[in-house]
This record gives structure tokens, sequence and C-alpha cells, in this order.
């Protein structure tokens, strides 16, 4: 295009091509990755779960019983999939939003490759026998400050993004993606300084390392989420966010209320007398920012339903949304002082509530995002309808069927468990049939996300298809120009009827 | 906003900047370890700090009370007292092992003078019915091998009629006291079995009595008591090896 008919929109368009080039190798490399380590983290979930009702499934394999098979399944999908699918997200948002290109690929590529390299080690080091024992830090503690300096190696740059931006303004994804970029820090150096370097009283170790959990969810990957939704919803839609007001209340409800949760799971243990129970009120508490953003979100996919049904990014970030509600919810019921707590404290409904946050919530937010940022970095578009479909299909419903069994089989386990006049075993036997059945839903999540991978490791090999035409959920033919992603052979395009993307 | 905002100079301060952030609760837990350094008191101690004030006090009444000159004036009178003492053999018949000096000897010692109480003479002719009653019930160790009626069996001679059961006592309670190995020719009749019978020391001097006392006045058989003063007075016999048909009085 010759430099006098250049107009501010083709500068724009400019700009964000360029940004989305400079990020294609690290957003892939993390997007693939975590995929990889996510179909890892399931194929040890279905081991861990199979062996809860058939315990002699692989019984005379050291590096697979159940001891070891489960940290490693929660942490793989933790920092395997986890971190690394909201590193992705975060350099992309960060430098779209920031409109600045990454001048750091190299050291944000090496970094990933070591964040990889103790993730695997830990992973190994857990099979191997040498895990902590601490939930969701069980990797050796070798891991934990490799994990960190490539973590700070990684977002630094975003940091730097964000504080020369060339605007004034923030946007509501920039508010909680910057927090979780500063809160990850402070939650992993905290809970990991004070248990590996500072070891205390053992309760209250136990105490910290609750906390820590209920941190990483609600201090890291929520904000992230919520971040992604609020740049996806607006953007593919092509309206703006329901309510500015009611994003603010939800962003510092968080803030203010997140820190205080998690050490409800020491109930009963002796510790200061007050700290469960703060734990409790504060988890139940989080019903307040949960429902805002939720209600905020839905209301503005809402707004374009034509848009919501076509369009993958939007149908896995509802689902998502949907996935904060029933948390919310769920974090209400579970922290019930009267009736429910005691019952969470040895039972399925803590992992019931994990996944339900880390898969129900965060990743199928992650997931859209990811429908919705490959295409953009690689210049292709999404290989096959019908995969996205299955995916969603099994992701979606699959994670209901894990999330809500172990919830209310961890309930009846735990009310199993109160009548202490019958024998252990009773309580154990109530939850044998929800534990088949969350073998079988892992099973078709994990079909789904192999599935996954390999999309995502063709569109890395830009093997997509070279068409202007978004990928949508309908026949392509019925699309033109109404495509969320804005007219046809754009793929920048906000969407119709928004002339200044962000 | 100023265009000029993106230089190298805010590209490299906020760097550092955001180091700084995402360290700043690594700064503030050193810094707190640093003035906390006291280790943190478990339940364990603070239940143990009695203990340890009663164990000093101990020590300082022991220092006062034993000198450190009358320990060490003691050292050789206790050395050489420990250094003249010598272990005693043990002769206790179950802790005699068995091919020991000990066990040879009292392997070697003498045959005990039976004839004292073979000659004891019957007690009361009439049996008591409570010593029966014993018997009895010891009896059914030997019914395992010599029958219910003192059959005899494949492992054990008849007891009926037996004209060892009507000889002398003394080798009765020998035989119970040491067991019996090799052929023996019971009413004009050979056995040998390879197992021989085993001794029953176990058995209290009043069970030996009663058993030995039914068995002589049982399936036909008629003999005089046997008393537990009889077999107190063979109790020696204890832990030698088992006797065979040549160490017996011949009936």
């Amino acid at each position: 295009m010759s430099s006098d008919s250049t107009t501010t929109t083709d500068q724009d368009a400019l700009l964000r091509a360029s940004i989305d080039r400079s990020l294609r190798h690290p957003v892939m490399f993390f997007l693939t990755s975590g995929a990889a380590w996510l179909a890892v983290s399931i194929l040890l979930g279905v081991i861990a779960s199979a062996k809860v009702h058939n315990p002699g499934f692989l019984a005379d394999c050291a590096w697979l019983t159940y001891g070891r098979a489960f940290p490693a399944h929660m942490n793989a999908l933790v920092y395997g999939w986890g971190m690394q699918a909201a590193f992705a997200v975060i350099i992309w948002l960060m430098a779209r939003l920031s409109r600045k290109e990454c001048n750091a690929v190299g050291t944000i590529l090496a970094a990933g490759h070591v964040w990889n390299l103790g993730v695997g080690l830990g992973v190994v080091g857990i099979l191997a026998g040498y895990g902590t024992g601490m939930p969701w830090m069980e990797f050796p503690a070798f891991a934990w400050p490799v994990l960190l300096v490539s973590y700070c190696a990684i977002l630094i740059w975003s940091f730097i993004q964000f504080r020369v931006r060339p605007e004034g303004h923030v946007f509501i994804s920039q508010w909680y993606i910057l927090a979780a970029m500063i809160w990850f820090p402070w939650v992993f150096i905290t809970a990991n300084t004070l248990l590996h370097c500072m070891p205390g009283h053992p309760v209250m170790a136990a105490g910290i390392n609750a906390w820590f959990k209920s941190a990483m969810i609600f201090l890291f990957f929520t904000p992230v989420a919520l971040g992604a939704a609020y740049y996806l919803a607006p953007k593919v839609t092509g309206r703006p966010v329901f309510s500015y007001s009611l994003a603010k209340l939800g962003f510092w409800s968080l803030a203010i209320i997140a820190p205080w949760a998690g050490m409800q799971k020491l109930a009963g243990a002796p510790i200061p007398f007050f700290l469960p129970y703060l734990g409790a009120a504060a988890t139940a508490l989080l019903f307040i920012p949960a429902c805002a953003a939720g209600f905020n979100l839905i209301r503005t996919m809402l707004s374009c339903p034509k848009t919501l049904a076509e369009s993958p990014s939007l149908r896995f970030t509802m689902a998502g949304i949907i996935g904060l509600a029933v948390l919310a919810v769920a974090a209400v019921l579970l922290n019930l002082p009267g009736s429910t707590l005691k019952m969470t404290q040895f039972s399925l409904s803590g992992y019931g509530f994990d996944v339900l946050a880390i898969y129900g919530f965060f990743t199928l937010v992650m997931f859209g995002a990811t429908y919705f940022i490959v295409p953009r970095v690689t210049r292709r578009e999404w290989l096959s309808r019908r995969l996205i479909k299955m995916h969603f299909l099994f992701s979606a419903y699959g994670v209901v069927f894990v999330a809500l069994i172990a919830l209310f089989g961890g309930l009846l386990q735990g009310a199993g468990q109160e009548d202490w006049q019958q024998p252990w075993e009773d309580a154990a036997s109530r939850a044998i049939p929800y534990a088949v059945a969350s073998t079988f839903s892992w099973s078709l999540i994990l079909f789904s996300n192999v599935f996954f991978f390999l999309h995502l490791a063709l569109m890395w090999m830009r093997l997509g298809r070279r068409s202007l035409h978004p990928t949508l959920l309908v026949s392509s033919h019925d699309a033109h120009g109404s495509s969320p992603h804005g007219e046809e052979g754009d793929i920048d395009n906000a969407g119709p009827g928004h002339a200044a993307a962000h | 906003m100023d265009p000029n905002r993106d230089n190298s100079i805010i590209r490299f301060t906020t760097f550092w900047w955001g180091l700084g952030a995402f360290f700043i609760f690594a700064v503030l837990l050193a810094v707190i370890a640093l003035f906390n350094r006291t280790k943190p008191e478990t339940l364990e101690d603070a239940v143990a700090k009695a203990r340890y004030e009663t164990k000093a006090k101990i020590e300082v009444a022991q220092a006062a009370s034993l000198k450190k000159e009358a320990v060490t004036a003691a050292i050789p009178t206790v050395a050489t007292k420990l250094a003249s003492s010598k272990p005693t053999a043990v002769e206790k018949p179950e802790q005699v092992i068995p091919g020991s000096p000990t066990a040879e000897k009292i392997a070697a010692a003498p045959p005990v003078n039976t004839a004292a109480i073979d000659a004891a003479p019957a007690e009361a002719s009439p049996i008591d019915p409570a010593v029966m009653a014993i018997g009895k019930v010891q009896f059914m160790v030997c019914a395992a091998c010599h029958g219910q009626n003192g059959e005899g069996g494949l492992i054990a001679p008849p007891l009926a009629g037996s004209n060892w059961v009507d000889g002398p006592v003394s080798n009765l309670i020998r035989i119970q006291l040491r067991g019996l190995q090799g052929p023996i020719t019971v009413s004009g009749k050979e056995y040998n079995f390879a197992a021989g019978m085993t001794q029953m020391a176990y058995q209290t001097d009043e069970q030996i009595a009663g058993v030995l006392t039914y068995v002589r006045n049982s399936f036909g058989n008629k003999a005089s008591a046997v008393t537990p003063a009889q077999v107190a007075a063979l109790r020696s016999e204890v832990g030698k090896p088992p006797l065979t048909v040549q160490d017996l009085t011949q009936p």
C-alpha cells in the first residue's frame, strides 16, 4: 500500500500484525507444550482415578502407585498446562493491549524451555518417589527456584510493555493480568520460602500449603481467565462491556477477599481457631467477585446471540464463565461451618472444587482464548470445525461430570466418615460409583485433548487452512458477511461495529 | 501521552522495578527471617521444659554429693573386683546348650540310684480319685500316640497289660523326664519306633505322678500309686539325653 493512502486503521492493522508475528513462537510454544502436559496430566489422572475403584490396577508398578500418580497429575495440570496457557495468554494480551511488539522472544523461549525442563524433572521426581507431600507443591525442592526464575524471565517483558504503553487508558483485561503477574510471585515465593527455607510448626505448614492452593486458584488462575474473558467477550461480539462499574467491583472485591481464603482446609486442626473460619468466610464471600464478573461477562456475550452460537472462542468462554458461576456456588455450599465444612476435610469434594476451578473455569476460558489467538499469530485458520466441536463437547460435558461427581460423591463420603461408629471402609465404598464415573469422564476428556494437541501442533507448523474465512461452528457458507471475526479477508478486524480495536 | 515514553532508560528501569515488584515479598520474608531467628517452640518442647529443669537440678545435686575425687578413688577397687569375678556356669537344664561341655558333664554324671525309689512302699492302698482325675486329664497327651485305651498304635507300644507299666516306678518317671529311644520288648513283643518317645519334663511333679498312677491303674493294669515326692527325687535326670532300654531297670 502506498504511504499516502495509509490511514490510522491500516497502521493499526500493521501494528497488530507485527505484534502477532513477533509473538508467534513463544505463544505457540507455550500453548502446544501446555496441551501436551494437559494430555499427560489427564492420563495420570485417569490412572489415579482408576485406582480408587480398582486398587489392583497397575499395582505392581511402584512409579504409578496412587500416592505418586495423583500428585503428578495435579502438578502437571497446574504447572505444565495451567501456568503455560496463562503465559501464552498473558504475553499476547499484554502486547496487544499495550500495543508493543515483543523484543525478547529469544529470552522468553529459552525461559519457556527451562520451565518445561523444571516441570518435567519435577514430575519425574514425584513419580520416582521424591515428592514433598505438600499438595500442589509436590515437586522436589530443587524445582521451585527454577520455576520462579523462568517465570520472571518470561513475564518481565509484559511488565515493561505495560509500563511503556503509549496510551494512558488501562483496559479491564490489563487490571486482571497485571494483578495476576504480581500476585503469583507473591504467593509462590511466600509459600515456598516459608515451607522450604523457614520450616516452622508442621500443622501451620499444612495451613500455609492450603492457603497456597487457594491463592493459586483465586489470585492467579482466576484473574488470568477473567482478563482473557474480558478481552474476548467485547472483542468477538463487537459490543462494549456491559457495566464498567460492575467490573471494578468484581476486580477489587477479588483483590480484597481472595488473599484471606484457603485455611478452611484445617478446620478442627490445632492452629489458631479463627484462621480456618476466616478462610471459610472468605471463600464463601468469593461469590461476590465471581458473580460480578460472571454476570457482567454473560450479559456482554448475550448481547450478540448469533455470534455466541457461531464462534468457538465465545462458546468456550461462555462455558468457562458458567463454570465460574458454579464454582462460586460450590464455594458457598462447601464452606457452611455448621453442615458441610467438616465433610470436605478428607473427601473427594476438595478435588472436585480444584478440578472445577482449574478445568471447568480456567481451562475452558483458555481454550476460548486459544481458538482466538492461534489463527492470529499463525495467520492460518483452524483446520476442522468438527475437531473443535468434539473438543468442546467432551471437555465441557466431561468436566461437568468429573467436578459435580467429585463434589457430591465427596460430600456423601464425608457424611459417611462423620458416622464414627461405622468402619471407615463404609465411607470409602460410598465413593466407588462416583470414582468409576470420574474415570470414564477423564477418559473422554483425554480423548478430546489428544486431538486438541494435534490440532494445535498442525497450526504451529502453519498447516492450517490458508483461508480468509474464520473457522466457525456453522457452515462457513452461511456466515458470509456476518463473521464475528470481522469482514472477509481481515483476520485482525475487531468485528463489525467496532472501529478502534485494541 | 508522551510519544517518547518508550525509551531504553524507561525500559531498563522498569525491568528492575518489575523484578523488585515480583520479589518484594521475598525481601520482606528475608527481613522477617533475619530478625526472627528464634527456633519455633513446638508442643513437645513446651512439655519437655519441666523435664529439662528437673534433669538440671538432679545433675547439680549429683555433682554436689558425689565428689570427683571419690569417684576416681573408687575406680581401682571396682575394677579389681570386676576383673577377679568369673561367670558361673549355667546348670539349669533348659539353658544348657546341647553338645556343650556342661551338657557332656551332665550326661557323664553317674546314674542315679533308683533302688530307694522303687523300694518305697505304696502309700494308701486305695487309689485317690483326685489323683486319678489329674492323671486322666494329662493322659489326653499320651493318648495321641498310645491310644485312648492304652492299646498302642503305629508309633507307640501298648500300655494296657505292659510289663513295664506294672514294673519299677523309677523307669516310668525317668522315661517321662528324659524320653526313650531304641528297641524295647513289651510283654514279649519287640517294638522299635524311629521317633522314640519325647521327654515330658514340663509337667509338674503332681501331674507326672497323677498320669503314671492313672496309667498303672487303668486299661486292666493294677499297680501302686506314684507320689510327687518320687518324681521330685528324680528331677536331676532332666536335661540328660534320652534313655535307651539298657538304662532302665529290667522289670
